[in-house]
């Protein structure tokens, strides 16, 4: 039974990264093939699919809420120009190429994550990488690197809601630990995007400068993120190190300064649609009369109990309440729309851009809507037909007390074949805590392995490697990329498989 | 109708997601038949991703 519920989750990869097909049509044949297994061989019947697909229907809401306005705020900003000075006022404060690297390639790429995501951090620096004199291959790979650990808490969380839709559990319990890994591989990052910059002699002279910006821009992540705000946790810390490498990167240099100065008012209105988005998430997320009141309408559902014929049972329950008004995708809604009129007021509007952002939302966020809404309901007759469970009780079987050093990739494939923390984190979800419950593992502390697995091995994805190696002029030797980028991925995967080994060791 | 991709996918997603809605009063009522009917739909939508999406 295990082989066969793994059937729908092959599919995906085998055409994926065999047959090169994009998420929409892989998570469409996902579907079909879960379709089928459920009912041909695990017996489940008209209730317990229609259940299913109602809860994939909600769960799908509530992932795509974020995603759709994560990408309108980050059109809006990019519309005004914001994204543009942000980007060229950094280079200006330092000659030493290696912390130019780390200034674009990390700091800002992790700061474009956090704000924006969906292949925006590399699709943006490295033509400025380029620009500013290194060889395209290392303008795709420091980018690429660099932006890895802030992908979960990334694209204003989009990747930390899917693990809590898809597993039920909340911010309380699955921030510490993704947050704590995340921040653990931040530090390793730094010296990373040296190494591939300006080799060893780069990480000799940069290591301290990158265990600052990376303790930091870690450390400010898991404090948002365990305080409650982790839609804006990976662009905190993004924001954090952007102010931090001011001083940083001048520190110890004689000849720092820059024939070109930035304009700091024009800095300060670029970066008024993320002052926004702080103040509004504080506002709502903090002061509990507010979060109270906009919190009374919630899209929750209760489910009656279905049975398959096979005897597998769902029990009786109700869905994580949605709130509509109070929800991390509603908020960058209200962010985004004040802020299209700041930038407006201030004169960065051009004519017809409302209309522009919005046709471009629309059709960009179209396809990967398309494939998250296949893969959640993949994900949910999987799970509502038993499907999941015999997958997790053959996993357990197998592999038994290793399965805190596998959880990690079983993570970091899933991100790596389909493209995304987040379809990773639907996919591979509740099977995971599933495991760590039949083998009495911590289930936080498994879910911030596959979190982070996946995040940092979603950078590496063939899908992400072909989109920046176009923006670098690397078009048709993705190849090289991919060879360049693996290498670091191993590691940082490693890294967090052996991380989920020690804490569910100690704790 | 079908001119391009994002036309298709658009199709695709209303139809997948409007069927997925349809289905709680299907459930809530013992309506199978159109719980079967609605699965059929799902299906044939997700052929069509999976053909000329």
């Amino acid at each position: 039974m295990p082989l066969l519920a793994s059937i729908p989750i092959l599919v995906i990869l085998i055409l994926m990264v065999g047959y090169r097909w994009g998420a929409a049509r892989a998570g469409a044949a996902g579907y079909l093939a879960a379709l089928v297994v459920a009912i041909g061989f695990f017996g489940a019947g008209a209730d317990a699919l229609a259940y299913a697909h109602v809860k994939g229907l909600i769960l799908t809401f509530d992932v795509l809420f974020i995603v759709w306005a994560a990408f309108l705020l980050y059109r809006v900003a990019d519309e005004a120009g914001a994204i543009k000075v942000i980007g060229q006022a950094l280079p200006n404060l330092t000659a030493d190429r290696g912390m130019q690297a780390i200034l674009i390639g990390w700091v800002f790429a992790s700061f474009l994550q956090g704000a924006g995501g969906f292949g925006v951090p590399v699709a943006v620096t490295a033509p400025l990488l380029v620009g500013l004199g290194f060889s395209p291959l290392t303008a795709v790979v420091v980018p690429s690197i660099g932006h890895g650990w802030a992908v979960t808490f990334g694209s204003l969380g989009s990747s930390f809601q899917a693990l809590m839709s898809s597993t039920g559990l909340d911010q309380a319990t699955l921030a510490p630990g993704a947050a704590l890994f995340l921040g653990i591989s931040a530090l390793v990052t730094g010296p990373m995007v040296a190494h591939s910059a300006d080799g060893w002699s780069g990480v000799k002279r940069l290591t301290v400068k990158a265990l600052i910006l990376g303790t930091v821009m870690g450390a400010a992540q898991y404090a948002i993120a365990v305080a409650g705000l982790w839609n804006i946790a990976a662009f905190g810390g993004g924001l954090a190190g952007l102010i931090v490498s001011v001083p940083l990167a001048r520190w110890g240099q004689t000849n720092h300064l820059s024939k070109e100065r930035t304009d700091g008012k024009k800095l300060f209105v670029a970066l008024s649609a993320y002052s926004i988005l702080v103040v509004l998430t504080v506002v709502i997320l903090l002061v509990p009369a507010i979060k109270d009141f906009m919190g009374q309408a919630a899209i929750q559902v209760q489910f009656p109990e279905t049975v398959t014929s096979l005897g597998y049972v769902s029990p009786a329950g109700a869905n994580r309440p949605v709130r509509i008004f109070t929800h991390a995708g509603a908020i960058l809604l209200y962010t985004s729309v004040i802020a299209f009129f700041v930038y407006c007021r201030a004169g960065l509007c051009k004519v017809g851009a409302a209309k522009a952002i919005l046709n471009d939302t629309v059709k960009k966020m179209m396809a990967s809507s398309l494939s998250i809404l296949e893969m959640v309901a993949m994900a949910t007759v999987m799970q509502q037909a038993g499907m999941t469970e015999a997958l997790a009780q053959g996993l357990a079987g197998a592999v038994g007390a290793a399965f805190p050093v596998i959880a990690p990739w079983i993570g970091g494939i899933g991100a790596f074949m389909t493209g995304s923390n987040t379809n990773s984190n639907v996919v591979f979800g509740a099977l995971q805590m599933r495991t760590a419950e039949l083998l009495s593992l911590s289930v936080p502390l498994i879910l911030a392995g596959q979190t982070a697995g996946a995040a940092l091995a979603s950078v590496a994805a063939p899908t992400k490697v072909v989109v920046g190696a176009s923006t670098a002029g690397m078009a048709g030797k993705e190849g090289e990329v991919l060879r360049a980028l693996l290498i670091y991925t191993v590691l940082l995967v490693l890294l967090i498989s052996g991380l989920t080994l020690l804490a569910v060791w100690l704790f | 109708m079908f001119k391009d991709k994002f036309t298709r996918q658009t199709l695709a997603f209303a139809l997948i997601a409007l069927s997925s809605a349809l289905f709680y009063p299907a459930a809530q009522n013992g309506w199978n038949y159109l719980t079967w009917i609605l699965l059929a739909l799902i299906a044939a939508a997700s052929l069509l991703t999976l053909l000329i999406a």
